[in-house]
């Protein structure tokens, strides 16, 4: 019981509560624990962590393909990438120079030299640099592999915010009709084209919806088309009178429309939320240090 | 008016596919036929740029490269321009990653706006590792590293990308 | 009740005393950063609200109301719907590590969950990207077996670590749900852009999906792909919804009290930087305070 339970509590107590007094005491070996050493800390644990995560992911790929289970050819792949990276990372330097030359074996560098005729010295790359080397073998693998693998999924969202935001922009009621008209002064808004849309255009548009409006309130399609027709006929009257200029009245104009959308009535409730989320993880915070949250460690 | 509603409610249970399929022809198209359209810049553009222009010339500037190749469409655009503007007002760039994959973008763009190496691009610079940039590379723990940086670059980079170390750097 | 917020009040009195007298020694002495002194405050405020709260909970037989958030009613269903179809549930407790309070949140929300799958014996999927988390969410995930006597249901490979970089772990996870078919997805910790295309990978596949988060820009797109979403102190709120248990109910009504008194500070600060602002008087609360 001491062990499993009362000294992880007191060791998350005591942390947690050096940390946090750490923000108001001027000390500096309190402040540098805080603010640097334990941070490290954490990340070497996370760093030899890995190991225990690397040997599960490969003894269960090794299982499915021992047991031949269904799919077990990706996870020969997923083990052969596996070690494809691990010996370029650890056992092989992958960049040898030849001046300003990088060959991926010293056998390839060697030959460059006798082919050019080069009196140019063979330097192999220090270990810990050759990861991080322009030109060098695991550079290669990272650009050529492990990048373009990377952009495809990221690609993907694309295709995935259309799919949702076709879903969900529907319609249904107030709340998703303003979402629908939000979303799209805010697509258009932030595009080059949206700055070519002129705002009589948008003017046009909205008094020609909110003929709609005035149909279905009214329900006498005479003052409807008389709504239209007059909101029509003033706002041509405005724009021969202002010249037409493309940005004005900019509260019609879609860049200034989308970045007032974004800068006041967003922004004001994503602070709500970030108030709220900010209580949350200081309350939080506050049962894991004082112990009454206990299921983390699996009570 | 029914006529209207129907179609829109028919288009509202179209199979996703077909969404997929338009969007990857508004990527395809202008893809293979550009399309120019002017760009107006937006007030917060207008700022950050007259932020970096205001930082006083031939300062020692703090570039950090934060992302990885899913994310390069996006910023490794904006990064290239924001070091030629540096260059440009004859900045010292000093660059750091705080994800391993930074490393690789940062050499990415160095290739782009070094003379020697894109010698066809009207915008490059003839710079020199050491002179007028330090690739410092990779250090793990994100917010350590800035609170590190904050307080003492030399301690938390020791050595730089090439194994060289820092105190031996002016 | 009166009682309680009298206590407040004398306790916020004692507490503003003590900073003014942290604040007050000499230099000697001194270890306090007082231009922290606002925020010093405010944290033990927030300390002796939660621990008072604690308390009374502890000495009260009352049960404290808590609204109905459809996200958490939901996990039970989700639960019973895949028993009923006999297939997985798959459960992501976010991308990080154990120092984001958001996965701590997330793999106790999980014990709670294998408390379910363990009760209706439904299979679980816990692919993590964190092998701390791994060994976290083991540990939790087999407590919660053995407390419903199910020892023998358990097995360590339920929960399996997949990979720390972003986009590989959302690839994986994505084939696992085409390829098992998960009846129910949980995504409950901290997400990045990956979370829409777990949101809707599994909205393809059909799965009933509940998510929650505190990050704020990913809300957005769970809300949209999700049937549930459980949106910032909801989430935070979770283990108190679901466990039930009278202290964890009392941290969530400390939370209330505690942004009753920001909603005040708040609505205080705008007045005093209007008068500011409109050259009524020299005092802003805000800069007075050093926040």
């Amino acid at each position: 019981m001491l062990l499993k339970r009362y000294i992880p509590i007191g060791i998350v107590a005591f942390f947690g509560a050096l940390t946090l007094s750490a923000w108001f005491i001027d000390n500096e070996t309190i402040e540098t624990f805080a603010n640097d050493d334990a941070t490290q800390f954490f990340d070497i644990i996370a760093a030899f962590a890995v190991f225990l995560g690397a040997l599960n992911l490969l003894k269960l790929q090794f299982i499915k393909v021992l047991k031949q289970q269904s799919g077990w050819q990706y996870s020969a792949i997923a083990i052969a990438s596996f070690f494809f990276a691990f010996i370029i990372g650890f056992f092989i330097r992958g960049a040898y120079f030849v001046g300003e030359e990088v060959y991926f074996s010293q056998g390839a560098a060697e030959e460059a030299v006798l082919a050019l005729g080069s009196t140019e010295q063979v330097v192999p790359v220090d270990w810990g640099a050759h990861v991080q080397t322009d030109g060098s073998l695991f550079q290669w693998m990272f650009k050529y592999i492990f990048s373009p693998l990377s952009a495809t999924m990221f690609a993907l969202l694309a295709f995935f915010v259309a799919s949702a935001s076709f879903r969900a922009f529907r319609a249904r009621n107030l709340e998703a009709s303003l979402l629908l008209v939000a979303g799209i002064i805010i697509m258009l808004g932030r595009v080059p084209v949206g700055s070519l849309i002129s705002s009589w255009v948008v003017m046009y548009i909205i008094a020609f919806s909110v003929g709609f409006g005035v149909n279905a309130y009214t329900r006498n399609r005479n003052i409807a088309l008389g709504w239209v027709l007059g909101s029509f006929g003033l706002i041509t009257g405005l724009g021969f009178t202002m010249g037409w200029p493309i940005d004005q009245p900019a509260i019609f104009y879609l860049p200034a429309l989308q970045e007032w959308i974004y800068l006041v009535p967003n922004l004001a409730g994503s602070r709500a939320i970030l108030i709220g989320i900010g209580l949350g993880i200081v309350a939080t915070s506050l049962r894991y240090i004082f112990g009454l949250e206990k299921s983390y460690l699996g009570e | 008016m029914k006529f209207l509603e129907d179609i829109i409610l028919k288009l509202g249970a179209v199979d996703r596919r077909f969404i997929f399929l338009l969007i990857g022809l508004a990527v395809l198209i202008p893809l293979l036929t550009p399309i120019t359209l002017p760009v107006r810049e937006t007030p917060t553009t207008v700022k950050f740029y007259e932020g970096i222009d205001n930082i006083p010339k031939n300062s020692k500037v703090l570039v950090s490269f934060d992302y990885g190749p899913s994310t390069r469409p996006e910023i490794h655009p904006m990064n290239v321009g924001v070091m030629r503007h540096m260059l440009r007002n004859g900045h010292k760039i000093y660059i750091s990653c705080l994800w391993p994959d930074g490393i690789y973008m940062a050499l990415d763009a160095l290739e782009e706006i070094t003379d020697s190496v894109n010698p066809d691009n009207q915008s490059t610079f003839d710079i020199k590792e050491y002179e007028d940039y330090i690739l410092l590379g990779y250090r793990p723990g994100a917010e350590a590293v800035i609170k590190g940086l904050a307080s003492d670059l030399r301690k938390v980079y020791t050595v730089d990308a090439k194994g060289r170390f820092i105190d031996d750097m002016k | 009740m009166n009682n309680k917020y009298q206590v407040y009040a004398m306790g916020i009195v004692g507490i503003l005393l003590f900073t003014l007298v942290l604040s007050s020694l000499p230099d000697s002495l001194n270890f306090f950063r007082e231009e922290k002194s606002a925020m010093f405050a405010f944290t033990l405020t927030v300390i002796m609200i939660m621990l008072y709260e604690v308390k009374l909970a502890k000495n009260s037989s009352e049960n404290t109301f808590l609204r109905t958030i459809p996200g958490l009613k939901a996990v039970e269903e989700a639960v019973g719907r895949s028993t009923e179809m006999g297939r997985p549930i798959l459960y992501v407790p976010g991308i990080m590590d154990m120092n984001e309070v958001e996965t701590v949140a997330g793999v106790v929300v999980l014990g709670h969950v294998a408390n379910m799958t363990a009760q209706y014996e439904t299979e679980l999927d816990v692919p993590v990207a964190r092998a701390i988390v791994m060994q976290s969410a083991r540990q939790v995930t087999k407590e919660a077996y053995m407390t419903q006597g199910r020892p023998e249901m358990y097995n360590e490979d339920m929960v399996h670590y997949i990979t720390d970089d972003q986009f590989a772990y959302a690839a994986s996870v994505n084939g696992i749900m085409q390829r098992d078919e998960p009846a129910a997805c949980l995504y409950m910790g901290k997400f990045y852009a990956e979370s829409l295309l777990f949101a809707e990978t599994g909205n393809s596949i059909g799965a009933i999906q509940i998510a929650g988060t505190g990050s704020q820009t990913q809300i957005p797109f769970f809300v949209t792909a999700c049937d549930y979403t459980l949106m910032g102190e909801e989430f935070f709120a979770a283990s108190a919804y679901l466990s039930e248990e009278p202290e964890l109910i009392a941290g969530i009504t400390a939370q209330d009290i505690i942004k009753v008194l920001l909603i005040g500070f708040i609505l205080l600060s705008i007045v005093s930087r209007a008068f500011f602002d409109l050259g009524l008087t020299n005092f802003n609360l805000i800069t007075w305070l050093n926040l």
